[in-house]
C-alpha cells in the first residue's frame, strides 16, 4: 500500500459519498469504509468531522494510521 | 430447454423397461411439450422430452456421434457451440446437425470429461459410452439444470426431475429428516441432499461416472475467490469497462444464440434492466419485456418497470397477481418446486411464465445470479455492519450505523442503536467463517419449533450447519468476508431455491426455459476475482455494475435502494374466502398421518391466521406458515401420492425411437 493507492481508493469511495449527507450515520459508514479496506480500526474520538468529512480528511487520516506520511 | 431421464444397469440384468421410461418422460412433458425421444439397449435407456430451441429442424434427441458408441440425452444450452464445433472439425469431427447436443458428443470423444471445462453455459446431461461401457452424468457449475437419481433394485433411475423417479412405484417416497433441517435452515436443501429420502441431486460443477457398477462422483469447477490483497489490482474505471464487455458478451450470447425469438423479464431493479439495455443497445433483435405486478402496492414495482420500459422502447407485457391469485396457485407451484419452500415469491414467477407462453414465447433473458455475483443481498451489507460491530464492541457510536442500513430506522429515535446490537450484535464472533448468515439461518429456524417432536429429534441427528462449513475450501481463510459471504450464498441459496424452485420449476412449468447473462461462467470468473469493494463499496451494493452501466440506466433506478423481490405470504391464504385445498391439508387427521408438524401448534398458528386475515404477520409467522403449507402439500403430492399431479403422462410426439432391443 502506497499513498497513490490510498488516494485512489479514498477517491473511488467518495464518489458515492456525493449527497450522503453528514450525520453521524453518514460518518459511520465512512469509518466502516475505511476500517475495511485498510485494515485499521478507529476509535470513538476518531469517528468525528475533522477526520472524516471530506475525503482530504480521510486520506491524510488513512495516510497517518498507515505510517505513510 | 427440455426435459431428460434414464434407466441404467448398475451390474448385467434385463433390458431396462421402456414402458417405465415413457412413464418418466410423461412426467417431464411440461419440460419438453415439442417432441420426445428415446434410445434403449441392453444395459442403458435414455429418454427426452424436447423444448425445441436450436436447430429445430434436426435437433431430436437422443442423439449419437458419428458411430453410435456415444449418445447422449441433454438437458441445456452451450453458449459457446458454434466456437466449439469449428474448433472440432478442425478436428475432423463431421457433424450431422447444427445443434449444440451434437457438439457435447463430439466434444466428450475429443477431450472426455475434460469436455466440461470447455463448456459455456447451463446443462444437465448424460452421455453413454457404450465403447467403454460407462455412463456419465454432468451438470453446470453453478446449477442452473437440475439432475437427480437414486439407486433401486439394481439400477441407477435419473431425471431431471424427482417426480420422474417417483413414476416407478419401487421407488421409496418418504421425507428426508436431513433434507428438512437444511430447508428449515438454509431455504432449501443443498445438493447431494434432497427434501427426499435416498434421492440424491449431483451437486453443481460435478460429473457422475457409472462403470462396472461403481459410481464416482467428481468435481470439475468449483467457487473461488483470490486471497484478499491478490485481488485483480486494476482501477474502478479498467474494472468497469471489463465488466462491461464481459457482460455484453454474455447477454448477447443469450439473446442471439437460439432459433426461437427470446423475450426478456423486467423487474424494476438494476440487474434486468442491464440485460434488456444491452439488447437494445448491442443487438438487432427485437425487445420483448415482462413483468409481475402486485395488486399489493407493498410489493409491487410497476413505477419503475414503467420507467424502464419507456426508457427501452420495449414491446411489454405483466400480469397482475392478487393474493388470491398466489393462494389458487400455490398448489400447482409445489407440485413444480418438489420441496418445501419459506415464502410464496416462486408463486408469482410461476405465473409469469404462463403469460411469457401465452405470449408465444418460450425463452426469456433474466437478472438472475446478479445478487450473488455482484453482491446485491443485503445479508453482505448486513455482515459488514456485524462485523463493524464486532471490532470495537464498547464503542458508544458504531451502532447507529444501522441507519445507513435502514433509513426508515430513523422514524423512532433511539430504537435503532437498540435494535442494531440485538439483532447485528448477538454471536459476534469475527473468525465465524458463518458470521454474515448466522442471523438468518436461526431466524429460519423458528420453523422447526412447529414440528412433531419425533421429527425434531431426528434432523437433530445432523448438524447441517456444520455439513455446510465443512465444505468450504481450505482457502477460504484467506479470502475478504465478503467472499465467503458469497460463497456460503451461492453453494445454500442459488442452486437450490433461487434457481430451482424459483428459477428453473416456475419457468418450466410452463415450458419456458430461463437465461442469465450474470451466471456465464466468463463473467463468474472475472467478478470472483474482482476487489471486494468493487462489488460492495462500504454499503453500497452491486458498485462496479452501477459505474459500467451508468450510461444506460435512468439515476432512479441505479440508486434505487435495494428492494429485494417479495410477494405477500399468509395473506395469500387467508385474505378472503377459504381456499379449497387449505381445509385439506392441514386437517387434525392429515397433520396426524403425516406425522411432520405438531397439531396443536399448526392449528394455534392457523387460528392467528384466520383472525387477522393473514396481514400484518410477523416475518417469522409469515414463514411458518408458508412452510407449513408448503411441507404438507409436498406431503399431499408426492408422499401420499406418487407425484402425478395434473401432468398428462404420455410423452410428447413426435417420438424419435432407437431401440437396439426389439
Amino acid at each position: 500500500m502506497n499513498p497513490e493507492d490510498v488516494h485512489e481508493r479514498v477517491l473511488e469511495f467518495s464518489r458515492i459519498r456525493q449527497g450522503a449527507g453528514k450525520d453521524e450515520a453518514a460518518l459511520l459508514e465512512v469509518a466502516l469504509f475505511v476500517e475495511d479496506e485498510f485494515g485499521l480500526i478507529l476509535s470513538d474520538d476518531e469517528i468525528c468531522q475533522e477526520n472524516l468529512g471530506s475525503h482530504q480528511a480521510t486520506e491524510s487520516l488513512v495516510i497517518k494510521k498507515l505510517g505513510l506520511g | 430447454m427440455c426435459g431428460i431421464c434414464g434407466i441404467v444397469n448398475i451390474h448385467a440384468g434385463s433390458p431396462p423397461d421402456v414402458s417405465l421410461l415413457a412413464r418418466m418422460m410423461g412426467r417431464l412433458r411440461h419440460r419438453g411439450p415439442d417432441s420426445s425421444g428415446y434410445y434403449r439397449d441392453k444395459h442403458v435407456a435414455l429418454g427426452h422430452t424436447r423444448l425445441a430451441i436450436i436447430d429445430l429442424e434436426t435437433g431430436a434427441q437422443p442423439l449419437s456421434n458419428e458411430d453410435g458408441s456415444v449418445w447422449i440425452s441433454y438437458n441445456g444450452e452451450i453458449y459457446n457451440y458454434i466456437e466449439l464445433a469449428s474448433e472440432l472439425r478442425d478436428r475432423g469431427h463431421v457433424f450431422q446437425t447444427k445443434s449444440d447436443t451434437e457438439v457435447i458428443v463430439h466434444a466428450y470423444e475429443e477431450w472426455g470429461t475434460l469436455c466440461f471445462e470447455r463448456f459455456n453455459g447451463q446443462w444437465a446431461l448424460a452421455l453413454w459410452d457404450q465403447g467403454k461401457g460407462r455412463i456419465i452424468l454432468s451438470r453446470d457449475r453453478l446449477g442452473i439444470r437440475p439432475l437427480y437419481f437414486t439407486k433401486s433394485y439394481g439400477r441407477l433411475l435419473f431425471a431431471s426431475e424427482i417426480k420422474a423417479l417417483f413414476a416407478d412405484k419401487r421407488v421409496e417416497r418418504r421425507l428426508d429428516p436431513a433434507g428438512l433441517a437444511e430447508t428449515f435452515t438454509f431455504w432449501s436443501p443443498i445438493a447431494p441432499r434432497t427434501a427426499f429420502g435416498g434421492i440424491e441431486e449431483l451437486r453443481p460443477g460435478h460429473y457422475a461416472v457409472l462403470e462396472e457398477g461403481h459410481i464416482e462422483i467428481r468435481p470439475y469447477w468449483s467457487i473461488s475467490f483470490p486471497d484478499k490483497g491478490s485481488e485483480v489490482s486494476l482501477g474502478e474505471t479498467e474494472n468497469a469497462d471489463l465488466l462491461r464487455n464481459h457482460l455484453i458478451k454474455a447477454s448477447r450470447l443469450r439473446f442471439t444464440r437460439s432459433d426461437v425469438p427470446v423475450g426478456a423479464y423486467l423487474s424494476g431493479g438494476i440487474d434486468s434492466s442491464v440485460t434488456s439495455a444491452i439488447v437494445a443497445e448491442y443487438t438487432d433483435a427485437p425487445l420483448k419485456t415482462f413483468s409481475v405486478r402486485f395488486s399489493d402496492s407493498e410489493f409491487d414495482e410497476g413505477p419503475y418497470q414503467k420507467e424502464m420500459v419507456d426508457a427501452l422502447g420495449a414491446d411489454h407485457r405483466d400480469v397482475e397477481v392478487s393474493h388470491r391469485d398466489i393462494g389458487e396457485a400455490f398448489p400447482a407451484v409445489l407440485w413444480h418446486a418438489e420441496r418445501p419452500i419459506l415464502r410464496t415469491a416462486p408463486t408469482p414467477l410461476f405465473l409469469l411464465s404462463k403469460l411469457v407462453r401465452e405470449s408465444g414465447y418460450k425463452v426469456v433473458v433474466t437478472g438472475e445470479g446478479a445478487d450473488e455475483v455482484m453482491a446485491g443481498y443485503d445479508i453482505y451489507r448486513e455482515a459488514k455492519v456485524r462485523l463493524f460491530l464486532a471490532r470495537n464492541p464498547t464503542s458508544t457510536k458504531r451502532a447507529n450505523i444501522v441507519l445507513r442500513l435502514y433509513p426508515w430506522m430513523g422514524r423512532s429515535p433511539g430504537g435503532a442503536p437498540a435494535f442494531a446490537r440485538a439483532f447485528f450484535g448477538k454471536g459476534l464472533d469475527p473468525s465465524d467463517p458463518a458470521l454474515s448468515h448466522r442471523p438468518r439461518w436461526d431466524t429460519t429456524s423458528c420453523v422447526k419449533l412447529m414440528l412433531s417432536p419425533d421429527l425434531r429429534q431426528e434432523m437433530e441427528k445432523t448438524d447441517v450447519v456444520e455439513d455446510l462449513l465443512s465444505k468450504l475450501p481450505d482457502s477460504h481463510g484467506g479470502w475478504d468476508p465478503l467472499c465467503r459471504s458469497q460463497w456460503l450464498e451461492m453453494v445454500s441459496l442459488l442452486s437450490g431455491y433461487i434457481l430451482s424452485a424459483q428459477g428453473d420449476r416456475m419457468l418450466m412449468a410452463n415450458s419456458v426455459e430461463g437465461r442469465f447473462p450474470f451466471l456465464d461462467c466468463g463473467f463468474v470468473d472475472f467478478a470472483n476475482q474482482l476487489p471486494a469493494r468493487h462489488k460492495l463499496l462500504a454499503l453500497e451494493e452491486k458498485h462496479l455494475l452501477k459505474v459500467a452501466f451508468r450510461d444506460l440506466i435512468p439515476e432512479s433506478i441505479r440508486n434505487r435502494p435495494k428492494q429485494p423481490y417479495r410477494s405477500p405470504d399468509a395473506a395469500s391464504f387467508f385474505y378472503g374466502d377459504d381456499l379449497e385445498w387449505l381445509g385439506d391439508v392441514t386437517s387434525e387427521s392429515t397433520l396426524r398421518e403425516a406425522a411432520i408438524f405438531s397439531p396443536g401448534a399448526v392449528e394455534g398458528l392457523m387460528a392467528k391466521c384466520r383472525e387477522v386475515k393473514g396481514m400484518k404477520m410477523s416475518n417469522t409467522d409469515n414463514m411458518r406458515i408458508v412452510a407449513i403449507l408448503s411441507t404438507m402439500l409436498i406431503y399431499h403430492h408426492y408422499i401420499a401420492n406418487d407425484g402425478r399431479g395434473e401432468s398428462d403422462e404420455r410423452p410428447a410426439q413426435p417420438m424419435k425411437i432407437v431401440d437396439r432391443i426389439n
